[in-house]
Parts: structure tokens; sequence; C-alpha cells
């Protein structure tokens, strides 16, 4: 290859006269979002609209991506578009491209889709100052998956000494404060600002048709038990909402077994935890939500816990009879026993009390001894048809009643 | 500073003062809780706490390249800053949207205004409770106040100034659950250090520049919720995250009959809320813990329940909502 000085030199000077413009009308047109519509001037989107799920098959950080994706969200709940919540539109879509949209659509009131496209987050630090880039498109969906509005923008952030040369101690601020991961944040923070605002504003319409498709109606709820170890917790209300049971900070979901009816069977072990307030809530796609407080069965029917009585050597329990067939109340027993009645009680026993227990003996009445058990008892009653209580801690010399 | 000369012990102060903004916080509950809260519209006060608006039409706001026009009012955009700030807490916040509706539906619109406005004066007058059970469904309400927002030109110096009153108050009880008062300023010119007489002049002029006050805001409003945020919390700092060691449940063949209950048992850091997920089917199911961080739960599947080869994830969430999940991905499970 020949090498030409002058020629070179006269192409290197073109590049240099060329970079700065090419620079220049980079920085300018990063500087607003570019804005594709397909709305005719001055008509505004629909307010029900979900963000779908992320592609986090980029070379991002899912970590960014979400933190955007939360900043997106925000920004359209702040520009009143009503944003159907992440988690249910997660559980309706198998796939970012969510071809579960009819269902999103016909069910939960959806009346567009909005997709994020996230093409680079970084932050850049060097010694005299810090330049962070934020690139991607907001677009808004039709159902049928025509592309409303896109806008596309990049959001930058310059600064530390290089860019305040101007304000000395400011350009020291502002790299101290870049260093950590606030920074993201702002960035995250302005870009969802700038492409939110390119948006024409969502349906203005009266207070009753803004409420339309929200209104929430929590007709009943019960708690009962359906069998001596498991109760179901029903909730009735608008369909095509979301119940869950909240006990303390938990929350377990009740599904939707028929249109408008929410329920969810749980273990008798989520009884011993009665005396925590228990509520049920009812909430649509969109947040709004009803909440109504719950008593939980205190414990299930055939609870062993206040009928066991113990001595060193010996078991007995009380009110529940095994090996009969009784239709009768015990004396003594306050209560009716025949659904507790039970065929055999089942003694397991470890070394210690973290276990593990195994099977030790089993015992066709109501009492049996307990003398010869290497460490602590549990005791199961095994009720008509197999169906096994909760094992209760017999309380020994060495233990005491949990 | 005794020994500093006049002009930079000067210069230092300035700076000292410029930077130490006041955040006079109050907390009175648990953040932790999901306690669900109503935002309701921010108003702006002047200095005897009545109601006021910014003039919005400064001069400098129309000079390119220096200043633009903020395209809200410094509540509403306040009011947008602590609602994204709060989607960062463990609070339920309702949406902004909605809140808006049942408001104007319920009467708090001014009437005749096209878009309806909100009657500020009549929402600060409601109580909680009633905005609680006529309006809205929520435990709190939060009302918001932007006590100060100016941009002040002293020549060689202009100085912004944002403050703010939040106040979290209980639809219960009518306790003020959390209230801060905020106040904070931003400067350009003499005590950024200008490096020329050019600077001198220039830097304060774009002191004035809107983007200066909204980021002070950011900052403000940021500091403000963050008491509500666990992560500010020392003991989060101080403590590690939830532990799994193990889980397992009782189906060896993943395949549950009618009738069959699912056993689910995790092995992990004590004294947490720990739950399990069965796919998408039932999520949430709770674990109780029977000794010491051993916990123990059950699937009872419903008659109309149906699912093939979903997997079972534990989890365990700690007081902050710090959430540790181990799948249980060797053996899914179908019914």
């Amino acid at each position: 290859m020949n090498f030409r000085p002058l020629q070179f030199l006269r192409t290197l000077r073109s590049d240099c006269l060329l970079a700065p413009l090419v620079a220049l009308l980079c920085f300018a047109s990063a500087c607003s979002p570019k804005v594709t519509s397909r709305l005719p001037a001055g008509s505004s989107l629909p307010a029900h609209i979900a963000l779908l799920p992320a592609d986090y098959s980029l070379d991002i950080p899912r970590e960014r991506i979400d933190l955007v994706r939360g900043e997106i969200v925000s920004e359209l709940r702040n520009h009143n578009f009503i944003v159907a919540e992440e988690k249910i539109v997660k559980s309706v879509c198998s796939s970012p491209a969510c071809p579960e949209r009819a269902r999103l659509r016909s069910q939960y009131l959806v009346e567009a889709f909005a997709t994020l496209s996230i093409n680079s987050f970084s932050k850049n630090n060097f010694v005299a100052g810090y330049y962070n880039q934020l690139s991607g498109t907001l677009s808004l969906l039709d159902p049928h998956g025509t592309e409303l509005i896109a806008v596309d923008y990049t959001q930058s952030e310059k600064g530390g000494l290089l860019f305040n040369s101007g304000q000395i101690f400011q350009g020291i601020i502002s790299q101290v404060n870049n260093s950590g991961d606030a920074a993201y944040q702002e960035l995250a923070s302005e870009f969802a600002k700038s492409v939110v605002e390119q948006l024409p504003a969502p349906v203005q319409t009266t207070a009753m048709a803004q409420r339309e498709g929200l209104e929430l109606a929590l007709q009943s709820a019960t708690a009962e038990w359906n069998s001596p170890t498991s109760y179901t917790v029903c909730l009735k209300g608008t369909p095509h909402s979301f119940a869950s049971l909240l006990i303390g900070s938990n929350q377990t979901t009740l599904r939707e077994t028929s249109p408008g009816s929410y329920c969810s069977a749980f273990s008798a072990l989520v009884a011993s935890t009665a005396g925590t307030p228990a509520t049920v809530e009812l909430r649509s796609v969109f947040g709004n939500s009803e909440r109504r407080e719950l008593t939980l069965p205190a414990r299930s029917p055939c609870a062993l816990e206040e009928r066991v009585q113990s001595s060193p050597d010996h078991i007995a329990i009380r009110c529940a009879l095994v090996g009969q067939d009784v239709s009768r109340v015990q004396a003594g027993c306050s209560e009716t026993i025949k659904a507790c009645k039970a065929e055999k009680l089942v003694l397991y026993t470890a070394t210690s009390e973290a276990g593990p227990f195994e099977k030790w003996r089993e015992a066709a009445s109501s009492s049996t001894t307990i003398t010869g058990a290497p460490g602590p008892i549990h005791v199961v009653a095994v009720g008509s048809g197999g169906i096994p209580s909760l094992p209760v801690q017999i309380p020994t010399q060495n233990t005491s009643t949990r | 500073m005794k020994n500093l000369p006049l002009p930079l012990a000067l210069v230092v102060s300035l700076l000292l003062v410029g930077c130490a903004g006041t955040y006079k916080a109050n907390i009175a509950f648990n953040p932790s809780e999901p306690i669900r809260i109503a935002v309701l519209p921010f108003a702006q006060v002047d200095s005897s706490g009545q109601l006021t608006r910014t003039d919005e039409n400064l001069l400098i706001d129309n000079v390119a390249l220096v200043s633009s026009q903020l395209k809200q009012t410094p509540a509403q955009f306040v009011q947008n800053l602590v609602q994204s700030e709060l989607a960062q807490a463990s609070l339920d916040v309702i949406p902004p949207a909605l809140v808006a509706a049942e408001l104007i539906h319920a009467g708090f619109g001014v009437a005749g205004s096209n878009p309806v406005e909100m009657d500020l004066s009549k929402v600060f007058a409601v109580s909680p409770q009633e905005i609680c059970s006529k309006v809205l469904s929520c435990d709190a309400v939060l009302y918001g106040k932007v006590t100060s927002w100016d941009r002040s030109y002293y020549g060689i110096q202009a100085v912004a100034t944002v403050g703010l009153n939040l106040k979290l108050v209980s639809a219960r009880t009518n306790k003020v659950l959390y209230e801060i008062d905020s106040r904070d300023s931003d400067s350009r010119g003499i005590t950024k250090g200008p490096t020329g007489f050019s600077n001198l002049v220039l830097e304060p002029l774009k002191g004035l520049d809107n983007e200066i006050i909204t980021d002070l805001a950011r900052n403000v409003v940021e500091k403000s919720i963050e008491p509500l945020s666990n992560r500010s919390r020392p003991e989060f700092l101080s403590s590690p995250a939830p532990f799994i060691l193990a889980s397992a449940h009782d189906s060896p063949s993943g395949r549950m009959k009618k009738g069959d209950k699912l056993i689910v048992v995790a092995f992990g850091s004590p004294a947490q809320t720990a739950s399990f997920d069965v796919g998408t089917v039932a999520q949430g199911v709770p674990l109780v813990e029977r000794a010491p961080g051993h916990y123990i739960g059950e699937f009872v599947p419903l008659p109309t329940d149906s699912f093939k080869e979903v997997t079972v994830t534990v989890s365990l969430r700690d007081q902050f909502g710090r959430v540790t999940s181990q799948k249980l991905s060797k053996m899914k499970i179908s019914y």
C-alpha cells in the first residue's frame, strides 16, 4: 500500500473539520426526543395501558433495566395514565412480546400497550469529569399491535471539572456525587420524564367515565374448615381482579375459581398463627383495591394442642376417641368430636428437638405409655380415611409445650 | 477558622451554608408495614401558610440557552417527584389518576373548571378518615406543601431554594405517622469558585436556570422520603439478608394425585416471613416456623386446580423487605 503524506494530511484536515461538526450534530440530535406518531394532531392516547414485560436478553444489567422501567411507570402514572400492575402483566404474558395481549384487553380492560427498549445505559467516570448516557425508545401500541407513537431519546449528563470549568467547586461536588449509584437513578428519572412528556395526554373524560373499569366491589369473605386439616378462604367480588389474603406481612393469592369467586385452601398450620390480623384484599389490575378484615379459624376442629395430657411415662388424648366409632359427646368434652374421630395415634421421636423425627410407635387407643423414648416425642392422630392431624409436641421432663 | 484569611473564611462559610439543608423529620410508625396511602394534591404555601402560586412567568425562563419554562406548577412537579420516590419505598401508593378521579367524583373539583382543577382548600380541610372511608380505600393520607420555591439573583451569586412539608396522617387514629420539614438551597456564582471574571458574571445568571432548582427539588424530595425507605435504616446495613440453607417438598415423583397435599420445608435464617410459590398457581403460601429456622407449610390444591410441571419456589423475607428465594427446580410439580 502506497502512503501519500500530502493526501493523508488533506484527509486528516477534512476529518478534523468534520469531526466537531458531526459531534455537534450528534449532540444536537441527542438533545431532544425524536417522536414518531401516527396519531392525528391533537388527539389523546388511551388512558388504560400496560407496560409489556422487559426483555432481559440485552447486554444491560437487569437492575438498570428495572430501574428505568420503574421510573417510566411512575412517570406515566404521574401523567394520569392508569398503568396495569407489573406483576399482573407478568403473570399473564408468557414472553416480552406478550402473545396474550387479547386477554389483557378483554379481561382487564387494557386499551394500549407500552414497550420500552433500552439501547444503552452507561456511566463513564474519568479523572476530570464524567459522561453518563441512557438511550432508549418508548412505544405505545394499539390492541392490534400497530404503533401509535414512539419516543426515541438519548438522555446524557455530563459534569465534573471538565464540564464545569467556570465553577470549580461545583465541578468537584458533581464529580463526587456521580461516584455512587444514585447517578443511575437520576439519569433514569430524567430520561423517563423527558420521554413521557412527549406523549399526548391520556383521554380526558368526566370523572364518572374515568372511574369506569376502576370500580371494585368486595361483596363477601369467608374462612371455613373444609377438612380436619385445612380450611378454605373465599372472597366474592368484581370478576377478573386479584384477591389475596394478608397475614402479617405475608400475602397469599386467592385463585379465581369462577368469575368473581376467589378461593384458596390453607393448611391448619396457618391457623396456629391466628391472633395476627388477617385481611382479604381485592385489587384491580390498575391498582385500586378494597380490603376487609377476616377472622381466621382459631384452631383446627381436630387440633390436639389442648387435648394432650401427659406424665413422664404416659400420654392420653382427651376428647379425641381412638379406635371407636362414636357419634356422641365424650364425658367432660364440650365439643362434638365426631369429625375428629381418630383411628390411631402415631408417635414420632428424635434425639433432639432439631430432628429428624422418625416413627416410633403406633397406638390404637387414646392413651399409651411413652417410656423408653430416646428424646422429644411428637404425636399425630390419624383420623378416619387416614387424614393425619398436625403433630403435637408432648411435654416430657426435658421439653415444654410450645 | 480563626487563622484563615478573611476572604477565604467568607468563601468557606458561604460554601458550608450553601450546602447545608435542614431536614426535620419525625417518624412514628414502621415503614416496613405495607400501609396503603393516598397522596393528595400538593399545594404551594407562603410564609404564613396560606395557599399561593409562584409567578411562573420569569423573564429568565424565556431566554434561550439559559432556562426554559417548567411545564408544571412547582407543587405538581414536587408531587410527581414524591410519588416516584414513594414507589421505591414499601408503602402501597394508590395510583395518582385514581386519586384524582375519585376526588373529582366526590366533589373536590373547582366547579366549572375545564379541565377540572382540584379545589385545594377543600382537599386540605377534609379529614383523613373521610378521605379513606368515603372517597378512597386507604390507611393513611399524605399531605404535601411546597413551602418555598425561590430563585434569587444577587449580582455575583444566584441562590435557588426549595422548601417542602410532608405529613402522613393515619386515617384510623388521626395520628401523624410521619412528618418532615425540608428546606435546602443551591447556589451558583462566587461561592462555587468562578475561574475568571466572565464566569463571575455569567455563572450567577446560569444559576437561575430552572434545571438547577428542579435538580435541587429532586434532592430535597429524595432526602425527605429517605426515612420511609428501609434502606436508610441503620439495621438494614448492619444485618445480613435472609439465607436459605436447604428446602424441599415431599412429592418424590412430582405428580400429585387428587386429594394430595404438598408439604414444603425450608431451613434458613430464623424469625423471617417465609412462604412458597407453586408456579403462578399459588403464590405466597405461608410457611410456619415450628423451630428456629425450621419452616414448614402445606399447599392444599382446590378441586378446580390443574397444572403441569410447575416449579416450587421458597422465599424468606426479612423485616426490611429483603427477599431470598430458592427454586426447587429439580422436581417440578403436576396436579
